[in-house]
C-alpha cells in the first residue's frame, strides 16, 4: 500500500474552539495586530506632507529601494551560489572549514562593514595611505579612488554579509539532490552547474534570496551612514526627523508593495522547493578531488566572500583596538552589553516559547485553518524594523488607553501606560519581526517527526500533555534550540526598531556602536563592535552543526 | 465475549464518504483481518476505532464500553479507550531505547506488566537489544518492538495497521508466523488491516472484505476463497480468467466448455470466471495439428489448445493458451501449474477445469 510517509492529519479536522485554540487564536492578533495598525496609522491626517513627499522625495525612494535591492541581489547571488557549488562539487584543501567559514559573514551587521570600510577606505584610511606611500602621490587630485559611502559600495557591503542566506539555501539544495541525477548528466556529458545543480537548485536561491532582500529593505544601518535615501530610511526620517508619525506609517503603506512582492517569491519558491526537497534515503554526489592550481581557484573564490564580509572588518576593528582605543570595558559599554543580553535572552525565550505554543496548538489541536492564522502570526520577518516599530507603537498605544479607561473607569485607578514607548515595545516589536525564526524551527522540527508519534503517545494510554513533555519536546528541542540562538543573534544586532523605540538612555551594544560611529569616532566603539560580532559567531557554528544534523542525519539512520 | 463492535460506521472526508455502513464484531481471542486495496477506508476504519480520528456516524463498543457514539456524542479519547495499535511506519519512539520503547504505555505502578515486558524481552532475542536505539535495528527487530509495545498495556483489543508491509518478502513469511504465535499466546482479539490476500488467509480467523468503503464479505478463510460473494472478492485473489456468456437449460456455455449452475435463471448473462490455478493443462502427446472445429468447442472439457507462452515462476509455471472464439479474436487464458511445467510455445495441451474453481456471477455493469 502506498501511502505518505507523514499524511496530513489536519486536513480533514474540524476546529474545536477549546481553550488552547482560543488562546492560541488570540496570540496570533497580538502578532499581526500591528501590522494592520500601520494601515490604521497611515489613514490619520499628515498635514499635507504625504502629497509634497509623493510629489517630490518618493519617486527617490523607490528608486533607491529598487536599485539597492537590485544590486545586493545580484552580489549575493555571485557570492552565495558560486561558494555553494564550490564546496559541493569539489574537494580541496580548507574544503570543511569553508563550509562553514562562509556562513561567518551573517554574523557581521549590515551596518557594521559600513562603518568599518568607510574607515578603511577613506582618504586617511590605512588603503589610501599605502597607495599613496607607494606610489608616492601627494593629494587627492593625483589618483582615482572609489568612493565606498555610494550605492555600489552599498550593495557590494551588504551583499558581502547577506549572501549567506543563498549559499545556505544554495548548498543544501545541492546536497539533497540525488547523485543519480548529476549522473545522468555526467552520462550525457552536460555540464552539470547549468543543466542539474542550479536548475534544481533555484526555487531554494530564489527562497534564500528573498530573505536577503527583505533584510536589505529593513536594513537602517547602512543605508544612513552612506546617506543613501531608500524607503526606510526615508520612514526614519519623516517620523524622527519631521516628527510625522502619520506620513512615515503612509511610507510604511507604500512599502507594503515591496514586501508583499518579496513574500509572494519566497512562498511561491518554498512550495517549488518541495520537489527537490527529497526525503527519500537518496546519496548526495561525492565532490571531485581537485589539486595545484584548480584547488588554488577554488580555494580563492571560497576566500572572497569571507574577507570582504568578515576578516576586514574584523581586522579592522581589532587594529582600533591594539591601537589602544576603545580598550577599557568602561561602565557605558558593559550597561549596553547587559542590555543587550537581557533583550536577546528574553525575546528569544518569548520567540521560541510563543512558536512553541502557537505551532503545537495549531498542528495537534487545530485544523488547516488554524495553521495558517498561526503561520500568519510569524509575517512580522518581512516587514522593516522602521516599518513594525510604527504598528507597535500605534498598535500599544491603543492599548494602553484603552487600558487605562478600563482601570479608570472601573476602579478610579490612573495606569502610566506601558506600552507607549520603553523596553517593552522593543520587545514586542521583536517578538514579531522574530516570530518566523521560532515559528519555522518549531514546524521543521515537527516536520521531521511522524505525526504518529503523537498517536502512539495516545494509544498507549498517555495524554496529550504527556506526548508534548515526553515525546514532541525532546524531538523537536534541537531545531528549538537552534531556533531560540539565531533569534538571539538577530536581536544582539538589532538596530533601527531599539533606536526608535529605547526609553531616554537606554543603550544596547548596536545603538552604543550607532552613537559614535555616527560621529566618525568608530575607534572609539571597536571593542563592543567586535562584541556583537562575536556573539553572532558562535550561535552561527552550533546552528550550522545543528543544521548538518537535521538536512543529512536522516539519511544517515 | 465479544471485544469490539462496529455498528452501522460511516465516515466522510469533506464530502467524500471513505466509509459507508460497517458493522461486524471482533470475538474474545480471534483475529480478524480487514482486506482490501489501497485506499479503501482500512487504515480509517482502525484510526476511528482508536479514538484518532473522530467518529461521525454509527457506534463502537470496546469490551462493554461504549467508546464512541454519533446519536450521543460520546468520545473517549484513545488514551482511555484501552487500545493497542501498531502503526504501519512502527512509529517507535527514536529517543527512547527499546525497553523504554515497550514500557512507555506500562505505568510503573504495575509490577505484573513490568514483568511481562521483561519476560517478553527475553523470550525473543529483542533481549540483546533491550538498550539499543530503534534506529539500529533491523525491520524485522523494529516491528517485534512496535508488537511488543501495542501489547504491554494489555490492550482489550490489538489494532495492527499493515503490520508486515515495511519488510522485506524474503522476512515477512517468518515474522508473520512469529507474530501470529505471539497474538494467539497471548490471546489478544486483533484486528488487522491489510491489503494482501496471502497475509489475511494466513493470520485470520476471519476475514472482512472491504472494497470502496463498504464490507462485501465477512466469513473464514476458506469461505472467502471458495465461495466469494462477488466478483471483487475474487479479484483480490490476483488474476483470474473472466469469460461472458448465458444461461441455457441451466448450463453455461463456453469455449472451454459447459458449467452447470443452480442459482441463475435460463436468459441471464452471465460472467464466468475460472481461476488460473483451476485449469490443468496436459501435453498433447501427438502435439497433433489437429484444429479444434467450432462445433466441438463446447461439448468437452477436454481438448488441446495452442501454447501462445509459459515461464516458470519458481514453485509454479505460469502458462498462456489461446481458444478459439467464433469469429473473434481468440480468448487468452492464463493456468498456473505446480512445478517446472513449459510447453513448447506453439505446441498444444489439452484442458481439464475444475468445477470449485469456477465461478459465476450474473453480469453487471459495475463488477
Amino acid at each position: 500500500m502506498v501511502v505518505g510517509l507523514f499524511p496530513n492529519l489536519t486536513r480533514h479536522r474540524q476546529l474545536h474552539f477549546n481553550s488552547w485554540v482560543v488562546a492560541s487564536l488570540f496570540l496570533s492578533l497580538l502578532f499581526i495586530g500591528p501590522i494592520f495598525a500601520i494601515f490604521f496609522a497611515a489613514l490619520g491626517d499628515s498635514g499635507g506632507l504625504w502629497n509634497h513627499l509623493f510629489q517630490t522625495v518618493l519617486p527617490r525612494y523607490v528608486t533607491n529601494t529598487i536599485l539597492l535591492m537590485f544590486g545586493v541581489a545580484i552580489f549575493s547571488l555571485v557570492f552565495g551560489v558560486s561558494s555553494a557549488w564550490i564546496v559541493f562539487r569539489y574537494s580541496f584543501i580548507g574544503r570543511p572549514l569553508m563550509q562553514w567559514l562562509l556562513l561567518l559573514p551573517a554574523a557581521v551587521p549590515a551596518y557594521l562593514i559600513a562603518y568599518t570600510y568607510t574607515d578603511f577606505l577613506e582618504y586617511a584610511g590605512p588603503v589610501q595611505k599605502m597607495l599613496r606611500l607607494y606610489f608616492g602621490w601627494q593629494s587627492v587630485q593625483e589618483y582615482w579612488f572609489p568612493e565606498i559611502r555610494s550605492m555600489g559600495g552599498a550593495m557590494m557591503i551588504m551583499g558581502s554579509v547577506l549572501y549567506p542566506y543563498v549559499y545556505v539555501m544554495a548548498r543544501a539544495a545541492f546536497f539533497l539532490t540525488p547523485a543519480s541525477l548529476y549522473e545522468v548528466g555526467m552520462l550525457s556529458q552536460r555540464n552539470l552547474f547549468w543543466t542539474v545543480g542550479l536548475p534544481l537548485a533555484r526555487p531554494a536561491i530564489a527562497a534564500g534570496l528573498a530573505l536577503a532582500l527583505m533584510e536589505t529593505i529593513s536594513d537602517f544601518g547602512t543605508v544612513e551612514y552612506f546617506a543613501i535615501e531608500t524607503l526606510t530610511l526615508g520612514i526614519f526620517n519623516v517620523w524622527l526627523g519631521m516628527n510625522n508619525l502619520t506620513a512615515a506609517a503612509q511610507i510604511s503603506a507604500f512599502a507594503f508593495l515591496f514586501i508583499i512582492a518579496l513574500l509572494v517569491l519566497e512562498k511561491k519558491a518554498r512550495a517549488r522547493r518541495r520537489f527537490t526537497d527529497t526525503t527519500s534515503k537518496a546519496v548526495s554526489l561525492q565532490p571531485k578531488v581537485v589539486s595545484g592550481v584548480r584547488a588554488f581557484v577554488c580555494f580563492l573564490a571560497c576566500s572572497i566572500p569571507i574577507i570582504i564580509g568578515l576578516l576586514i572588518p574584523i581586522i579592522v576593528l581589532l587594529g582600533f583596538v591594539f591601537q589602544g582605543y576603545s580598550l577599557g570595558l568602561n561602565k557605558a559599554v558593559l550597561d549596553a552589553a547587559i542590555n543587550s543580553l537581557t533583550l536577546a535572552i528574553s525575546i528569544a525565550l518569548l520567540v521560541v516559547a510563543s512558536a512553541v505554543f502557537l505551532g503545537f496548538v495549531a498542528r495537534f489541536q487545530g485544523n488547516k485553518a488554524l495553521e495558517k492564522v498561526s503561520a500568519l502570526a510569524s509575517i512580522g520577518y518581512a516587514f522593516p524594523g522602521t516599518i513594525l516599530a510604527i504598528g507597535v507603537v500605534t498598535a500599544g498605544g491603543a492599548i494602553d488607553s484603552g487600558i487605562y479607561k478600563f482601570f479608570y473607569n472601573n476602579f478610579g485607578i490612573t495606569y502610566d501606560g506601558w506600552l507607549t514607548s520603553g523596553v517593552l515595545l522593543i520587545v514586542l516589536a521583536c517578538v514579531i519581526r522574530f516570530q518566523a525564526i521560532g515559528f519555522g524551527a518549531v514546524t521543521s522540527g515537527l516536520e521531521r517527526l511522524s505525526p504518529n508519534l503523537m498517536d502512539a503517545n495516545l494509544v498507549l494510554g498517555r495524554g496529550f500533555a504527556h506526548g508534548i513533555r515526553r515525546v514532541i519536546f525532546p524531538l523537536a528541542s534541537l531545531s528549538l534550540i537552534a531556533g531560540g540562538m539565531l533569534v538571539f543573534v538577530d536581536v544582539m544586532k538589532e538596530l533601527p526598531m531599539t533606536l526608535l523605540l529605547r526609553p531616554f538612555n537606554y543603550e544596547t551594544l548596536p545603538t552604543y556602536v550607532y552613537q559614535f560611529a555616527k560621529d566618525e569616532l568608530l575607534e572609539e566603539a571597536a571593542f563592543p563592535a567586535l562584541i556583537i560580532i562575536a556573539t553572532g559567531v558562535l550561535p552561527i557554528l552550533f546552528m550550522n552543526s545543528v543544521l548538518n544534523k537535521i538536512t543529512w542525519g536522516r539519511s544517515k539512520a | 465475549m465479544t471485544r469490539i463492535i462496529i455498528d452501522n460506521l460511516s465516515h466522510k472526508f469533506g464530502s467524500t464518504p471513505v466509509l459507508q455502513d460497517i458493522s461486524f464484531f471482533v470475538d474474545e481471542g480471534e483475529v480478524v483481518c480487514l482486506l482490501g486495496p489501497s485506499g479503501c477506508g482500512k487504515t480509517t476504519l482502525l484510526r476511528i476505532a482508536a479514538g484518532l480520528e473522530r467518529l461521525q456516524q454509527g457506534k463502537i463498543i470496546i469490551g462493554k464500553t461504549v467508546v464512541a457514539e454519533a446519536s450521543s456524542g460520546i468520545n473517549l479519547p484513545p488514551e482511555n479507550r484501552g487500545v493497542g495499535l501498531m502503526f504501519q511506519d512502527y512509529s517507535l519512539f527514536p529517543h527512547l531505547n527499546v525497553r523504554d520503547n515497550i514500557c512507555f504505555g506500562v505505568g510503573a505502578g504495575s509490577p505484573d506488566r513490568q514483568a511481562w515486558v521483561d519476560n517478553a524481552l527475553s523470550l525473543m532475542d529483542v533481549k540483546f537489544h533491550a538498550e539499543s536505539f530503534p534506529h539500529t535495528l533491523s525491520g524485522g527487530q523494529q516491528q517485534r518492538v512496535a508488537l511488543l509495545r501495542a501489547l504491554a498495556p494489555k490492550p482489550r483489543i490489538l489494532l495492527l495497521d499493515e503490520p508486515f508491509s515495511g519488510l522485506d518478502v524474503t522476512r515477512r513469511a517468518s515474522v508473520r508466523k512469529e507474530t501470529l504465535s505471539i497474538l494467539k499466546d497471548t490471546g489478544v482479539s486483533t484486528l488487522m488491516v491489510t491489503h494482501d490476500p496471502e497475509e489475511a488467509m494466513f493470520m485470520a480467523d476471519r476475514i472482512l472484505v472491504m472494497r470502496e468503503g463498504r464490507m462485501i464479505q465477512d466469513g473464514t478463510p476458506t469461505e472467502i476463497y471458495a465461495h466469494p460473494a462477488s466478483p471483487a472478492v475474487l479479484n483480490f485473489f490476483g488474476t483470474i480468467n473472466t469469460l461472458s456468456s448465458n444461461v441455457a437449460d441451466g448450463q453455461v456455455a463456453t469455449p472451454l466448455g459447459n458449467f452447470e449452475t443452480t442459482d441463475l435463471c435460463n436468459g441471464d448473462a452471465v460472467e464466468l470466471f475460472i481461476r488460473p490455478e483451476g485449469i490443468q493443462l496436459e501435453e498433447d502427446g501427438l502435439n497433433s495439428f489437429k484444429t479444434v472445429e467450432e462445433e466441438d468447442i463446447g461439448k468437452s472439457t477436454k481438448q488441446s489448445f495452442e501454447v501462445v507462452s509459459a515461464q516458470l515462476l519458481g514453485n509454479v509455471s505460469l502458462v498462456v493458451i489461446a481458444i478459439p472464439n467464433r469469429n473473434k479474436e481468440p480468448l487468452m487464458i492464463e493456468a498456473r501449474m505446480p512445478g517446472n511445467f513449459l510447453p513448447d510455445k506453439g505446441g498444444r495441451v489439452t484442458v481439464k477445469i475444475d468445477p470449485n474453481q469456477v465461478f459465476m456471477f450474473k453480469a453487471s455493469k459495475d463488477n
